[in-house]
């Protein structure tokens, strides 16, 4: 996977360069607009990161530019800009996702993995979601879990739909947050902590194989056992 | 429309201009009441006296006969000390005499009954003048005309009626100044008003309030107000700054640690530091959202957001809370609209929701909304243990926590958060105990425009 970092602040660049490498990605790296837009335009990347404030050429303008030149590699846009109207700026100018600076490298790693599964295509709109014995049936809206029913509200029907979705990779407390209860806001508590547990125990029976785990410093990944 | 006169009502200056206007008024009551007073008949009245008694003293003379008459007619003429008129006619076609130079005739008015106005000249090289007369018929047939001049009385009740007309003039003349420079004052003063509630209402400091001319107090007013303005908005600029460099040059290298100390080998030191870092994180992230709301103003994101559903979905995200503290939550809504913004309208209640669980032990929460007229009630009330009156107004700020709660997580932000919010909202917060007595209640009233 080849992943190309634009961003002016060298140590930003060395922090993210050095967490992806580590994750196995590789990264390519423009210090200003001008290069980043070059590179964005010549090579092929599964995902490119950008700053929004650049040197020479904006990190829009480069959204911009390459959406114009019909390049479709999803985009990351970085900005210390945090206001609600900045973020809906960038998504609207064709971004795939906007994280807000500073980030912790796991919220990062969580959106390009999430984003770059997201642009692959998968063929057919499934109807059916299934992790190990938990099968989930979109259209009747149910699921079960090793042949017996589970009851669910809305609520944690969305929350193991988005979970289900994306298997196998971490998804982070924020995500949930604007994926699931669909508002932008900082919880004092670690309610989605809670609500998690809750899950686990309605889909949970005596011995049955733990399906969520939660990730150190991250969040959460559904994951079926090995 | 009432909206707008009620504006104008209510100004001071235009109070005054109707005040002053309505004293005007009383003058110009007071000059046509010295108008209908120096009219023609009361003027006239002392001189009427006067021809009566005169006349009374002929009529008096003529019982002792013809030639008493004549005798007191001619003596009357010649020795004339009270500036009588006098004339004497024998028949229509005779020639009289006297001291009116002829009989009257041509333009002759009837002041009232018996009393008459003309023109006379005393011999014909002088000028003519205005007299008024009682003429009464002898004994012997004979007419005998008693008059006397008026010319200068006459003058004396034209300057009167002018002055009064001027008078008159002159006072409506102020009274309509006194309300278009109230109006004129009014006016101005409101579009300064207006300039301010905008700036107040959209957050927006780069507006100037108009200034139109340079001659005037209110110009002045208006030009400090800009440079107010001017100042204010520096300030902000430079909060806004700060507040910028705090999030680039503290939680950026924060972000970086905790990042190195994810990657440090296990220990349950690292997991008390990850904490704490969390724990600084999460201060800097609520100071400046805070800090954002307050400078920023930000109603960009203000749309029409439905209450019931929006208290419905925080009710349902803390609902595991309480249940984990065997505590019941209730809420009571009506379906109902307000103007706002969606995330920070569920910050808000999630704070207090957020709270009311952490200090509650036993009982519940219960979360009611009410429309009443024109503005909507929200109650958060627990059966907590309350805080104290002297209290309450303090736990609005930010970092303030009650004493005895100091053991409990949070950062002593998150009602400064929603003191914040419900400030750019434009609703009040009040915090009162709970309808027993017990626990605390805090109560939101929004105004509604929808």
């Amino acid at each position: 996977m080849r992943i190309l970092v634009i961003e002016d602040d060298t140590d930003v660049v060395g922090y993210i360069e050095k967490g992806l490498n580590e994750l196995g990605f590789t990264v390519d790296t423009a210090t200003d607009g001008k290069d980043g837009l070059f590179l964005a335009t010549t090579e092929t990347y599964d995902a490119i990161i950008t700053d929004r404030m650049l040197p020479g050429v904006e990190g829009l303008t480069i959204l911009n530019a390459l959406r114009a030149s019909d390049i479709q590699t999803p985009v990351l846009v970085l900005s210390a800009l945090s206001s609600v109207e900045e973020r809906v700026k960038g998504l609207k100018a064709g971004a795939d996702d906007y994280l807000i600076k500073p980030f912790a490298f796991e919220e990062l790693a969580a959106r390009l993995e999430v984003m770059i599964a997201r642009s692959k295509p998968t063929g057919a709109e499934q109807t059916k979601l299934q992790c190990f014995d938990l099968e989930m049936d979109l259209l009747a809206r149910k699921v079960i879990r090793s042949g017996r029913p589970i009851e669910l509200q809305t609520r944690e029907f969305k929350l193991l739909e988005y979970l289900l979705r994306h298997q196998g990779q971490v998804v982070t407390r924020t995500m949930l947050l604007e994926n699931v209860w669909d508002y932008n806001f900082d919880p004092q508590t670690n309610i989605i902590d809670v609500h998690i547990s809750r899950l686990r125990q309605k889909i949970s029976t005596n011995g049955s194989v733990q399906l969520i785990e939660t990730v150190r410093g991250a969040g959460y990944r559904m994951q079926a056992p090995s | 429309m009432t909206g707008t006169l009620s504006r104008y009502s209510r100004s001071s200056s235009l109070a005054l201009g109707a005040l002053l206007a309505g004293l005007m008024l009383l003058g110009v009551a007071f000059a046509a009441f010295f108008i209908v007073f120096a009219s023609e008949e009361n003027f006239l009245e002392e001189t009427d006296t006067a021809i009566l008694a005169e006349m009374r003293t002929a009529r008096t003379v003529s019982d002792g006969g013809h030639d008493a008459l004549d005798a007191w007619f001619e003596q009357s003429t010649a020795n004339n000390p009270l500036g009588f008129l006098y004339g004497l006619k024998r028949s229509e076609n005779m020639l009289p005499s006297g001291n009116i130079g002829g009989w009257p005739e041509g333009d002759i008015a009837v002041v009232k009954e018996g009393l008459i106005r003309f023109q006379y000249a005393a011999s014909p090289s002088d000028e003519h003048r205005a007299a008024v007369a009682r003429i009464m018929t002898l004994p012997d047939g004979r007419f005998l005309l008693v008059g006397r001049d008026v010319t200068s009385l006459n003058r004396a009740q034209w300057f009167a009626q002018t002055f009064g007309w001027i008078m008159i003039a002159l006072f409506v003349g102020f009274a309509v100044a006194c309300l278009i420079v109230g109006w004129y004052v009014a006016n101005r003063m409101n579009r300064i008003s207006d300039t301010a509630n905008r700036i107040i209402n959209t957050g927006n400091l780069s507006e100037r309030v108009q200034v139109d001319s340079s001659w005037d107090d209110l110009s002045k007013l208006s030009a400090v107000l800009n440079r107010l303005l001017g100042e204010l908005e520096t300030t902000m600029m430079g909060v806004k700054s700060v507040s910028d460099s705090i999030a680039h040059d503290l939680r950026t290298p924060l972000t970086r640690l905790r990042g190195d100390l994810d990657r440090l080998p296990e220990s349950e030191t690292r997991d008390q530091l990850l904490v704490e870092v969390d724990n600084i994180l999460g201060i800097f992230t609520s100071l400046l959202r805070i800090t954002s709301i307050e400078t920023e103003r930000r109603k960009s994101a203000f749309d029409d957001v439905q209450i019931g559903a929006l208290l419905a979905d925080v009710v349902e995200m803390y609902e595991p809370l309480a249940e984990e503290k065997s505590l019941s939550l209730r809420l009571t809504t009506a379906p109902c609209t307000l103007h706002g913004d969606r995330d920070l309208l569920f910050q808000l209640f999630s704070n207090l929701l957020d709270n009311a669980i952490k200090f509650t032990h036993e009982g519940g929460v219960t979360i009611e909304a009410t429309a009443t007229g024109g503005s909507l009630r929200i109650s958060v009330c627990d059966t907590g243990p309350g805080i104290s009156p002297a209290e309450r107004e303090k736990v609005l700020r930010r970092f303030y926590r009650v004493d005895k709660s100091r053991s409990q997580t949070g950062n002593g932000l998150g009602l400064a958060m929603v003191a914040a919010i419900a400030e750019l909202h434009v609703a009040t917060i009040e915090l009162a105990e709970g309808k027993d007595g017990s626990g605390l209640c805090c109560h939101l009233t929004f105004e509604r425009i929808a």
